[in-house]
């Protein structure tokens, strides 16, 4: 549903997208993280047609935004950093405003804003000049009108921007909703916000793609080895001396109160032969899961990596 | 076509809502209003001191559309000068600075609708604010003999002027996203084309009569004068589409900063 390919975007001699290629399937929610400058809002201007790439191709839903831009506008709904501001129409208006622009026309257009409104928790608010509304409510206005015309794809550019923790969450949840029927990509800089909703996260670092990966799998791959934390209700002594011995097993280290942690090999998945020991040994086995880096580590080592990377040309 | 229409709804009813809007109308109408009771009381004056023996002739030329229309025409248009740069400014400018225009060009409209839809608002808010002073002529009609037809060709010229001087601003506009820097490049802009014609009395050959050709007053005076001229209706035209084409440009543009 959005594929990009080597997309470049340069302002002068600042280059805000690098060799940027990803793609995002529908029912996908991918999230774009990275910190301020690092390409984000760029790669969405790219996507709404709103900004010309210097180089590389981009496409939403099969069409190319270079040569297709209304086809595109058809097919996405935005949702832009700073909310719709058009303070002197109400929200009901501005959503029918909106409908008419989408294509939208008669009883059509009255039916999905009423579903958009609902979907969104504007119904309150619906008469309301937009001029008076509150930051969430704002926000909620914003979503609405990126999903009139059942968009296939929804680009949210941080969409839980100033919103207060229940608000956030409340939008976090409406945004979960929604990716289940179309491709989401949002983006953010908040990492809690990208573990919770994307599927994948993509880490976007001075214009470069430096991570494509879901959350688990990200804070795997930057730990190396894998690693497994096992809880055992009647450890032995012999437990670090028996979990070593099998292959794939390179270090057990023990914590308090019957805590183990195993490092294993990189991609090598050894919880069937553990678990089989540890009931085969009467060890009481409660848990044993992978074990992840927090996705802020992850996140933080990924950004110093790509500093280290020597590269060409000014970025932002 | 639809999303003309809906971009030019939505920004009448700005304009609607909007205190610059009446405020410029209010001062457009009070001037309007001052130069006409201006020349009505001076048409008053010379059609009694004209009932003298030996004045006769005097009287019998003494017409309301050329001592009170004309003049009052010629003013106006000066008046729309200035005026339309402000109504104009915010037509793109605005919705740049807040950020809005970004997700009206998300929408699958092009770029030629935005802005012909704005720049028709602008022109229907134009077109209300001349409508009003229809009551001028009009009040002549109960003091005398006005000719109406010619006062239409005249508000004719008014209107075309209006427009071309709304294409300018929409041009403006298109080019910044602060207002007062577009009121100014409009006005600029239209001040040039509308005062062509001094510096053509100083020249001579092809560039005299080019300057001459591109003086927006030169051609207005005929449709003070009730005289309907193709040509003129034509240049004016012209002139409104060649500045609308290049705020379309413009804004088309804007996706390759």
């Amino acid at each position: 549903m959005i594929r990009l390919e080597g997309v470049t975007k340069r302002y002068g001699r600042l280059l805000a997208v690098d060799g940027l290629t990803c793609t995002a399937q529908r029912g996908e929610c991918c999230v774009l993280l990275g910190p301020n400058g690092a390409g984000k809002t760029t790669t969405f201007r790219i996507l709404t047609t709103l900004t010309a790439l210097t180089a590389g191709r981009a496409e939403v839903a099969e069409y190319d935004v270079s040569t297709a831009p209304l086809e595109v506008r058809r097919r996405i709904g935005y949702l832009p950093e700073v909310p719709p501001s058009y303070p002197e129409m109400t929200v009901a208006s501005y959503l029918r405003f909106v409908a008419g622009c989408r294509g939208l026309i008669g009883a059509a257009a009255g039916r999905q804003v009423e579903q958009v409104t609902d979907r969104c928790g504007c119904g309150e608010v619906r008469r309301r000049l937009i001029g008076n509304l509150s930051k969430g409510y704002r926000q909620r206005v914003g979503l609405a009108q990126a999903l009139l015309g059942e968009p296939e794809v929804l680009l949210l550019d941080e969409p839980t921007l100033g919103l207060d923790p229940p608000q956030a969450a409340e939008m976090r949840a409406c945004i979960r909703e929604l990716a289940m029927e179309r491709t989401v990509l949002l983006s953010t800089h908040i990492l809690s916000e990208a573990a919770a909703l994307g599927q994948r996260v993509l880490i976007m670092h001075r214009g470069r793609l430096v991570a494509d990966a879901t959350p688990e799998r990200l804070a795997l791959a930057v730990a190396g080895n894998g690693a497994l934390t096992m809880n055992l209700r009647r450890p032995t002594s012999d437990v670090v001396d028996t979990l070593t011995a099998i292959p794939g097993v390179l270090r057990v280290l023990a914590d308090a109160d019957g805590r183990y942690l195993i490092e294993t090999g990189a991609e090598v998945d050894c919880r069937e032969e553990i678990a089989a020991l540890a009931v085969q040994q009467g060890w009481g086995l409660l848990a044993l899961s992978p074990l992840t880096t927090p996705l802020e580590e992850t996140f933080l080592r990924l950004i110093r990596e790509a500093e280290e990377t020597p590269r060409c040309g000014a970025s932002g | 076509m639809r999303g003309v229409w809906l971009i030019a709804w939505r920004e009448l009813r700005a304009y609607l809502l909007s205190p610059i809007a009446y405020g410029v109308t209010a001062v457009f109408l009070a001037l309007s209003g001052f130069f006409f009771f201006q020349h009505l009381a001076d048409y008053s004056i010379r059609s009694l001191q004209w009932q003298y023996p030996g004045t006769q002739e005097l009287l019998a030329a003494l017409h309301p559309n050329q001592h009170i229309l004309q003049p009052l025409f010629d003013q106006m248009s000066i008046l729309l000068l200035f005026v339309t740069p402000i109504l104009t400014m915010r037509l793109i400018a605005e919705e740049r600075r807040a950020g809005s225009f970004d997700l009206l060009q998300s929408y699958p409209l092009t770029e030629r609708a935005i802005v012909v839809g704005k720049y028709l608002a602008a022109l229907a808010m134009l077109v209300l604010m001349l409508g009003l002073t229809w009551a001028y002529p009009l009040l002549l009609v109960w003091l005398g003999r006005p000719d109406l037809p010619a006062a239409a060709v005249g508000y004719l010229g008014l209107g075309l002027v209006g427009a071309a001087f709304a294409a300018i601003g929409c041009f403006a506009s298109a080019l910044t996203d602060k207002q007062v820097l577009a009121a100014a490049v409009a006005f600029f802009g239209a001040s040039c084309l509308w005062l062509a014609e001094w510096p053509a009395r100083n020249t001579t050959g092809w560039l005299k009569t080019a300057l001459t050709h591109l003086s927006m007053r030169a051609h207005l005076l005929d449709f003070f004068n009730g005289v309907l001229v193709t040509s003129h209706v034509l240049f004016y035209t012209f002139l409104a589409l060649f500045w609308l084409f290049l705020a379309v440009q413009v804004t088309e543009g804007l996706r390759w900063r």
